[in-house]
């Protein structure tokens, strides 16, 4: 009797374990920070940054969207903190193991790239139906990170947080433009007559020397090199470092490079000093001494211009208003490209199990505005009080800003923008030809790093 | 019977599923080191000699060579704890205990981060040029509140002729993957030139700081064999001198004799009576220095006998250095609490701690503010040696004179019989001239004569003072190196108060801090001192107030900044004299900025002991 019950145990053990599997599963999201809801999490206490008496809509959503996610897809999941090395450590051990710990990672594009381009990644091409949204660009949740071999494999999380953050628009200061009799740069961008030329036009009048002694006091145009670069990049339609080819020796950046150099060549744009020039030129519209400048929410906000939260003793007494890039010759103001990504991103493992269930919780979790998108863009006043103190020019300046965040773009730029000697290019001491020829094998490099 | 048998199987079903619903959704619980290894490509060839390790223990007697480093017999004395990084805990503790079915180094660090190196040259002798790669067992004990919180350092190897850095990354991130063994492919050593490994941890993803776990060291050559180690091989710490952190220098010390290895237990005094010389040396302007280890690293003084009665010194108050080991005691401190009169204060001095404590040295002397060159030049091939009251020196590179200017130091690093050195120009148009004999600054192994005090026997035009430098000394002296550069001094800080949390790390010219605590906006009081523990790559390093109603503000960066590339100090004064005097507009925000890029490991507060 013995004997037969151990085997009918054995029996069903053996028997009951596939057919809970498939009933259940518990999903791994791999990060290197606390991330809050988590199957499990018993209220919104949970989180440690919501005041439960107080939550915003958002916690609330998140928090209840946990028990959703866990009912339409009968999933459990959770956000585990792996350390920054830790998530590198398992997508370099399991993946490659053929057992991946996690069902998620979330990846830095500087190591995430080369790991989905060397096999470790799931291409959603594989798993989502040919016509999905996703593939349009036109799903609610995500974007899709190109990648040189047209892949789906990194996503980014759609928002208007996302979506505004880190944008440099142009902006300039409105009364300037006034008192120069000059037509707002926001009419010639509807009529699309908003070019490089028209730019350097104005910049010809606005550069002035106000007190006649042969110093210019005024400049056109002023900013932060690092900050401006791409933005102008983009403006003419074209790339640095965005796919497996460099692209710094093409005629269209060369293009972009002499219409900058030009600029500063002429006298009609502020000379950025070899120390702090971050410093100094990120500020000078707050002097009037530029009337553009590429500039960021951030930057409005850092000397508190509008009295954004009540405590600056004076404020600016001019408007500064945000506009599209001026187009270039190569550039195409329906197509051009006008932010530079920057956000978190996902990967979904090879070789993990049943990756359309994975990629539709995940979605899901993502989605606790459920296709609300007005939820989701919500953007918290910061955005609009740092910018201006009108009603008006805080939704204007805003708008721009979202607006700017819908055409992202991949550029590594950024792994060599300290190995490219830009202010110096600037300055005179290359000419564009020079640049491109003598540090174009430097941003091939970091490709070859990143994609071989 | 089918009764039975149906009811059975729908109880077995139950359990199973159960059973396989928590295996599932808390897929968390360890799993036995052989699936782990096969889930790890890299483990696999660690299993089989694990499993060999559990059939047949190797003996308890010390072996001199092998192939692994298991802890079996206890011993570890080929490695130690390092302060490598200026975030390196030195109070870091090492042990060898039980750990996953066998002996383990345990390493603890429950302040800041631990840092342990290797001899690997003892460890590798002449096959060190051979190591392609280190493979160990990385474990990490759960955290005070039973949970398992991943883990991650790096491992640091220093290479070459040049000893250049190199790091590589190790993390154990999962209950389930604990431990793993983990490869990592290591440059090429050369023997004899210094090069050394460190591995530490320095991430935890919460809770309270876990133990890490070392074991199955094995040195792999370029095809994977193990190589043959020599465990006699004994770790002697690279770090040279005390750890001054925090402390003020002392000038004519007078040693407490037989102040060596007293001890007591958590709130326990011990104490001898003090000797003449060192109550003589007890005066306006000195500090008392201790040397000594308690669990907690708390130390203070008690005065049993005084007239105002039994009193506890500097309780919570004395200037301690980062390591915890040697803590300062200034001589108002003695009066604030026993009176002026030093006849009232009792000969007994005892000391006393929080915890069980050992002192080893206790002495007296006058303080100096610690010296620090800023832009200093070495003066090539300045090593001489001569007897009592011979001079020998070297004609002056150009290098030199030109960083001789007002108010710029020369420093000597020096020994001599009894402790004397000072500076001759024997070609000076004023004559041949002894500079700063018996004023020159001494501080340990290093004597500073100042430009002014050159300038005061030599004339204000240097010029005239000859191409030639000269040390002498009135007993047998050796000069190792000589240096000018800009003289800048630290505090020495009582009473400090640590910013929690404030580890940053930025490039250049970024700035990165945190809103202060009410802890450290209370400290910050006239007199008061914000300490920096740092590194950046050309040594820079100051404060930035963002949030200040006078503007964004850079503190220190004025040429006034007193920095040497681990420790970096900005004054109360120095605020004030940028954001104004009342630090209510200050402003809540802290940074630190650098002109390359730099990594703050702590941030403290203190009253400067001036």
């Amino acid at each position: 009797m013995k004997r037969i019950v151990a085997l009918i145990l054995t029996l069903a053990m053996v028997l009951s374990l596939p057919v809970f599997a498939s009933a259940e599963r518990h999903l791994t999201y791999g990060i290197w920070w606390d991330v809050y809801y988590n199957s499990g999490d018993a209220d919104l206490s949970a989180n440690p940054a919501v005041d439960p008496e107080d939550p915003t809509d958002q916690d609330v959503a998140m928090f209840e969207n946990v028990k959703l996610i866990e009912d339409e897809y009968d999933v459990t999941f959770e956000w585990a903190n792996l350390t920054y090395q830790g998530v590198q450590d398992s997508i370099n051990s399991s993946i490659l193991a053929g057992d991946p710990d996690c069902d998620v990672y979330t990846v830095e594009l500087g190591w995430g790239v080369p790991a989905a381009m060397n096999g470790l990644a799931t291409d959603l091409r594989d798993v989502l139906p040919a016509d999905d949204p996703l593939f349009k660009g036109e799903d609610t949740v995500f974007n899709i990170v190109s990648l040189p071999d047209g892949s789906a494999k990194i996503l980014a999380v759609k928002s208007g947080q996302a979506q505004a953050e880190a944008t440099y628009p142009l902006a300039f200061n409105l009364q300037m433009i006034q008192e120069a009799n000059l037509e707002d740069p926001r009419d010639l961008v509807e009529r699309g007559e908003w070019t490089w030329d028209k730019f350097r036009e104005y910049c010809e009048v606005l550069t002035k020397d106000t007190d006649g002694d042969g110093v210019t006091d005024v400049y056109g145009y002023g900013a932060w090199a690092n900050d401006a670069l791409m933005y102008w990049i983009m403006s003419n339609g074209t790339y640095i470092a965005a796919t497996e080819k460099e692209n710094l020796s093409s005629p269209e950046v060369g293009e972009t490079l002499k219409f900058l150099q030009d600029l500063y060549l002429d006298g009609l744009a502020y000379p950025i000093p070899a120390e702090n020039g971050w410093d100094v030129c990120r500020w000078l519209y707050r002097d009037k001494k530029v009337a553009f400048t590429t500039t960021a929410t951030w930057i409005l906000s850092n000397y508190d211009d509008y009295n954004y939260d009540g405590k600056a003793e004076t404020t600016l007494d001019f408007d500064m208003i945000f506009v599209d890039y001026p187009i270039g010759p190569s550039g195409n103001a329906e197509t051009n490209a006008t932010k530079i990504a920057y956000s978190n991103y996902y990967m979904i493992p090879a070789g993990v199990k049943d990756p359309k269930l994975v990629y539709d919780a995940f979605r899901a979790y993502w989605n606790w505005y459920h296709d609300d998108t007005e939820l989701r863009d919500e953007l918290t006043d910061w955005w609009y009080t740092a910018v201006s103190d009108k009603l008006e020019i805080q939704d204007w300046n805003v708008s721009v800003e979202m607006k700017m965040g819908e055409r992202e773009t991949v550029d590594f730029y950024k792994l060599v923008e300290n190995d490219v000697p830009i202010l110096q290019f600037l300055n005179g001491e290359y000419t564009p030809a020079q640049l491109q020829e003598s540090y174009k094998q430097v941003v091939q490099d970091a490709l070859d790093n990143l994609y071989k | 019977m089918k009764k039975a048998l149906s009811f059975f199987l729908i109880v077995c079903l139950a359990i199973t599923m159960c059973m396989s619903s928590y295996a599932d959704t808390f897929n968390w619980a360890p799993a036995p080191q052989a699936e782990e290894a096969a889930a790890e490509p890299e483990a696999v060839a660690e299993a089989a000699p694990e499993a060999e390790a559990e059939a047949e223990p190797e003996a308890e007697a010390p072996a001199a060579t092998a192939e692994v480093i298991d802890f079996e017999d206890g011993n570890f004395a080929f490695l130690g704890v390092s302060t490598l990084k200026g975030n390196a805990d030195p109070a870091a503790v090492l042990s060898v205990v039980d750990f996953n079915g066998s002996k383990a180094l345990k390493v603890e660090a429950p302040a800041k981060f631990p840092y342990v190196a290797l001899n690997v040259e003892g460890l590798l002798g002449d096959r060190l040029a051979d190591v392609a790669a280190i493979s160990a067992s990385f474990g990490a004990d759960s955290a005070s509140d039973g949970n398992f919180y991943a883990v991650s350092g790096k491992i640091y190897t220093y290479t070459g002729e040049a000893n250049d850095e190199t790091v590589a990354g190790w993390s154990v991130y999962m209950a389930k993957k604990n431990p793993r063994t983990i490869v990592t492919q290591l440059p090429a050593f050369v023997a004899g030139a210094g090069n050394a490994l460190v591995i530490c941890k320095d991430d935890q993803a919460g809770g309270d700081p876990e133990a890490i776990y070392l074991d199955d060291i094995k040195f792999l050559d370029a095809e994977g064999n193990a190589l043959p180690l020599d465990l006699s091989a004994e770790y002697v710490s690279a770090d040279s001198g005390k750890d001054l952190s925090n402390l003020v220098a002392l000038v004519n010390p007078v040693e407490f004799a037989g102040f060596t290895g007293i001890a007591g237990s958590g709130w326990g005094q011990n104490g001898l009576e003090m000797p003449e010389d060192f109550l003589n040396a007890l005066v306006p302007g000195s500090v008392v220095e201790i040397e000594y280890e308690s669990a907690d690293g708390t130390i203070w003084a008690v005065m049993p006998w005084a007239t105002a009665g039994w009193s506890r010194i500097a309780q919570g108050q004395a200037a301690i250095n980062n390591s915890k080991n040697i803590a300062q005691i200034p001589y108002e401190k003695f009066v604030e609490v026993c009176g002026e009169d030093k006849s009232t204060w009792g000969a007994m001095f005892q000391c006393e701690a929080q915890t069980d404590w050992t002192v080893y040295a206790v002495r007296v002397g006058q303080r100096a503010n610690q010296i620090v060159l800023k832009n200093a030049v070495e003066f090539p091939g300045f090593q001489k040696s001569a007897g009592a009251w011979a001079q020998d020196g070297l004609e002056m590179p150009q290098e030199i004179v030109d960083a001789l200017v007002p108010g710029s130091v020369v420093e000597f690093t020096f020994e001599s019989e009894d402790g004397n050195l000072w500076l001759v120009m024997p070609w000076a148009t004023a004559g041949w001239s002894r500079v700063a004999q018996g004023s020159a600054t001494i501080i340990g192994d290093k004597c500073y004569v100042t430009y002014e005090q050159i300038a005061e026997v030599c004339g204000e035009d240097k010029s005239t003072w000859g191409a030639m430098m000269q040390a002498e000394g009135s007993s047998a002296w050796s000069v190792y190196g000589v240096r000018v550069g800009q003289k800048a001094e630290f505090y020495g800080l009582t009473n400090l108060v640590e910013f929690p949390g404030f580890q940053k790390s930025a490039g250049a010219w970024a700035q990165d801090g945190l809103e202060m605590p009410q802890e450290i906006v209370d400290a910050l009081v006239p007199g008061s001192v914000v300490t920096f523990t740092y590194e950046s790559e050309d040594g820079n390093l100051w404060l930035v107030m963002p949030w200040a109603t006078a503007g964004w503000s850079r503190v220190g960066n004025d040429g006034k900044d007193v920095a040497d590339g681990h420790t970096a100090q900005v004054t109360y004064e120095q605020i004030a004299e940028v954001c104004g005097e009342d630090k209510t507009t200050w402003g809540a925000m802290m940074q630190a900025e650098g002109s390359s890029a730099w990594t703050v490991y702590s941030v403290a507060v203190g009253q400067a002991i001036k």
